[in-house]
């Protein structure tokens, strides 16, 4: 686990940051969360901390400041927090050497995603032992599985990923690992399987299913129908079969 | 449409070109006609006048000299012993030789003499040429001429009619012409017998035109001679007996004029001789003026079709010309409207008419070019007001705002709810929409909006609304500006939405069109009316219209791209709305490349 400082002069989304994402399973854990800069610079000082995730507009000192001089205490990883993509603040961010931004209001993806890739610099530096825990994954490609046949409509990789706490790249990479097909591989299968149930039923237009089983274009959905079973959706529904071995 | 316009135009210039022509040519075509017909009066004048002098020579002078040498008192009374069976004397016998003498030198100067008679009245017996001796009136092969010589009038000097002769019963009849020549001192006749056949021929050798023939008609109205042999079948019955009735009441054979005698134009012109006491009535045909004509018409003909081609390709480059001026102010005119540099398309003006042409387009362009920069004035006020706007409303508050709410539906109801996921939809779309407006985007990016901003509005209304789209795949890095679709889509939301409906689908259709993409959002809703349709147009065109939506949209579309590129609107009531413009296509690539 690698240790993280928040900074951020509001208190709800301080306490947001720090409890509403699991951090632990994306490999951080909150050692101090802080309202304004002089604290987190003090915490910093006296005590261990990796990355220090900071609001840039706080009142008395700024995000960039906090950035700067947390630097000249150690080499600390910083990522910026902004409401708002505000070139002049983003130009002097890329200066003072920050490892990534944020935009309020945090998205999931982009977090665990920015999370990740820091994470994985941090693993580059201090060499760590891979834990291998498989009942703990499979649990949670059970829940990915379980996410899928029930909201295949609207399920993408972010999400899925949000709702079991891990970033969208990682959970990729473990679903193919351990079940060897992919995860968008998996979810068009689902989706394909839905649609063929609902083709036997003519009650439904031939859009109406796509739109069902989540695509929003009546050809990108034919196409796929037609990769997967070998036949157009509306020779399904008349009833012609292709019978393939899939590799 | 242009080319129909060009064929009017083209067809109406060349008659206009061609009407002087065809006057001139028919003017010309009058003059020569009477032109011809005068001179081929002229000529039959004149020809039968020489014709009437020939005749005279020939025959009158004949009778002329014998009645002169009748007078001589020697020849006289020889000719009156002779005839008296009394025995001549010695100065008799020498006035007989005399006269036989005058008698072979007719014959055999004049071919066509066939005899000469004189006779003197009460007797039985007569001299003639023919034999040259004296014949009895009773025994001669010839006896008819003494019936016409007593049927002439006591007052006519002259008479002359045809009649046929036979000398020998074998032998073939020989048409005579006989002029009856009464003595001046004699009560006698003098008759000139003149073979018809080889008279004819002399005659008609007189005659300069072919077309000319002469029939001589005598006291009695009766025809004596025809020049052309032709003219007897043709004789028309109607028009000698009108010239015999002519003659005989007022001692005129006709007015010289044009008359139609079977289908043929004549000109007619008679002469009388008194010397003959002879009609000459000279028909001309008309054929050869006809033939004349013919040939006239046929070169006019020929002219005027040359003509006609040269006036067709005067008329075609005339106004292909002038239609290249209306291509002209056409394309000047549009590329006007696209915004794009015009001078260059300005033609020289080289004539008057070009140079007031090219002011009034001048003038046009620059006061369209007034109104434009006026409504881009506008719409730049509009997004001063709208950046003010968002100067007043921090952004950061509305963000740090949305953020609290975030965290507290997921403190609250977890990270599925759809609080949480409206939420994040919700920040996406207000930063997106608070983003420099004038910044370009990609079509995938303007998409990535779209979506978020339906999926807001199907769970803010409860309402499956599908939104399906189709897009071609190779124009998603092509540049649009922000917000190109969403006015439209708003629009289905707010205005198209039928509640009666069950299901309400939307179409997004984006195609390549090679230089444009094409953009339609069809929807099956409550669609909109022909008055409708007038109301959106007059609205989304109006300058002080402050609707937002699709005012604006088209407000944009016309200042970037002209005003070719506006907001089309159809739709049937009931049945749904079709909203589509085009853009040209920019793509992203190509200012990378540069």
């Amino acid at each position: 686990m690698y240790r993280l400082v928040i900074v951020d002069d509001e208190q709800k989304i301080l306490d947001g940051i720090a409890e509403l994402f699991p951090w632990q399973n994306i490999g951080f854990e909150v050692v101090g969360k802080f309202t304004n800069a002089t604290g987190a610079l003090d915490f910093v000082s006296k005590n261990e901390a990796d990355v220090v995730l900071t609001d840039i507009r706080m009142p008395g000192k700024s995000g960039l400041d906090l950035a700067a001089e947390l630097k000249k205490i150690r080499d600390i990883i910083v990522v910026i927090l902004s409401s708002y993509s505000d070139y002049e603040y983003m130009r002097q961010a890329l200066k003072s050497d920050i490892q990534d931004y944020l935009l309020k209001p945090i998205n999931y993806g982009d977090l665990s995603n920015c999370f990740e890739k820091i994470r994985s610099i941090l693993d580059e530096k201090n060499i760590t032992e891979g834990i291998d825990d498989t009942p703990y994954y499979d649990k949670m490609l059970h829940a990915v599985d379980e996410y899928i046949e029930n909201h295949f409509k609207e399920a993408s990789l972010a999400m899925a990923a949000e709702q079991i706490g891990i970033s969208a790249g990682y959970l990729s990479k473990i679903y193919k690992e351990k079940r060897g097909t992919g995860f968008q591989e998996q979810l068009n299968s689902t989706r394909m399987k839905k649609a063929a149930q609902m083709l036997v039923d003519p009650s439904y237009k031939s859009y109406e299913i796509a739109y069902e089983v989540g695509y929003d274009s009546p050809k990108n959905f034919t196409r796929a129908f037609k990769a997967h079973f070998g036949v157009t959706p509306r020779d399904y529904r008349n009833g012609v079969r292709v019978n393939r071995s899939r590799a | 449409m242009l080319k129909r316009y060009f064929v009017k135009r083209a067809w109406r210039n060349f008659l206009i070109m061609i009407v002087p022509t065809l006057m001139i040519f028919i003017f010309i075509g009058f003059f020569f006609v009477y032109s011809q017909r005068e001179s081929l009066k002229r000529e039959s004048v004149k020809s039968l006048e020489s014709f009437e002098e020939s005749l005279e020579a020939s025959i009158y002078n004949v009778g002329y000299q014998l009645d002169a040498l009748m007078c001589n008192s020697s020849f006289s009374l020889a000719l009156r012993t002779m005839l008296n069976y009394t025995e001549m004397r010695q100065n008799d016998q020498i006035a007989f030789k005399m006269i036989k003498y005058f008698f072979n030198s007719y014959e055999t100067s004049y071919s066509y003499f066939h005899s000469i008679y004189l006779y003197l009245d009460g007797r039985e017996r007569f001299l003639t040429s023919d034999t040259g001796q004296i014949a009895g009136i009773d025994t001669y092969y010839d006896q008819d001429w003494l019936p016409m010589y007593r049927g002439m009038k006591p007052d006519e000097r002259v008479y002359t009619n045809q009649r046929w002769v036979q000398r020998y019963t074998y032998g073939e009849p020989v048409e005579l012409i006989s002029i009856f020549y009464r003595m001046t001192y004699l009560d006698g006749v003098i008759v000139i017998n003149i073979d018809k056949g080889e008279y004819g021929k002399l005659l008609r050798s007189i005659l300069i035109s072919e077309n000319q023939k002469v029939v001589l008609f005598n006291s009695e109205g009766e025809v004596v001679c025809i020049t052309d042999p032709e003219l007897e079948q043709f004789e028309s019955e109607e028009f000698t007996e009108e010239i015999r009735n002519n003659i005989l009441t007022e001692g005129e054979a006709f007015k010289n004029s044009w008359v139609n005698i079977k289908g043929k134009y004549y000109y007619v012109d008679t002469l009388y001789s008194p010397y003959l006491n002879l009609y000459e009535v000279s028909m001309t045909s008309a054929t050869q003026l006809l033939e004349e004509i013919k040939i006239y018409l046929l070169l006019a003909c020929m002219i005027l079709f040359a003509e006609m081609v040269i006036m067709f390709l005067l008329a075609y480059r005339y106004t292909k010309r002038t239609f290249g001026y209306i291509e002209e102010c056409v394309d000047i005119f549009s590329a006007a409207e696209r915004g794009e540099s015009y001078d260059s398309h300005f033609r020289d003006a080289d004539d008057e008419y070009a140079m007031i042409l090219n002011n009034v387009i001048r003038l046009y362009i620059n006061n369209s070019q007034i109104q434009m920069d006026l409504l881009a004035k506008q719409h730049e006020n509009e997004m001063t007001e709208m950046m003010a706007l968002q100067l007043q409303i921090n952004p950061h508050f509305i963000f740090n705002t949305l953020q609290t709410l975030d965290f507290e539906a997921i403190k609250k109801l977890g990270n599925q709810a759809e609080l949480h996921h409206m939420i994040q939809l919700l920040a996406f779309v207000v930063k997106y929409a608070l983003s420099e407006p004038t910044a370009p985007v990609t079509l995938s990016e303007e998409l990535e909006y779209l979506k978020s901003y339906i999926e807001i509005q199907n769970i803010r209304f409860n309402r499956d609304v599908i939104t399906y789209f189709e897009i071609d795949d190779e124009i998603l890095d092509c540049k649009v500006f922000r917000m190109i679709l969403q006015p439209v889509l708003e629009n289905c939301f707010e205005h198209g939405v039928d509640t009666e409906k069950e299901r309400i689908v939307v179409k997004v259709k984006i195609y390549d069109r090679g230089d444009h993409i094409s953009f339609a959002v069809l929807d099956n809703g409550r669609g909109v009316s022909k008055e409708d349709i007038g109301e959106i147009y007059r609205k989304i065109n109006s300058r002080t219209s402050r609707n937002i939506g699709l005012t604006n949209l088209n407000r944009r579309l016309i200042l970037r791209y002209g005003a070719g590129y506006a907001l089309k609107i159809q739709g049937k009531e009931g049945f749904g709305t079709i909203v589509s413009f085009n853009i040209p296509k920019e793509s992203d690539n190509s200012e990378n490349l540069n």
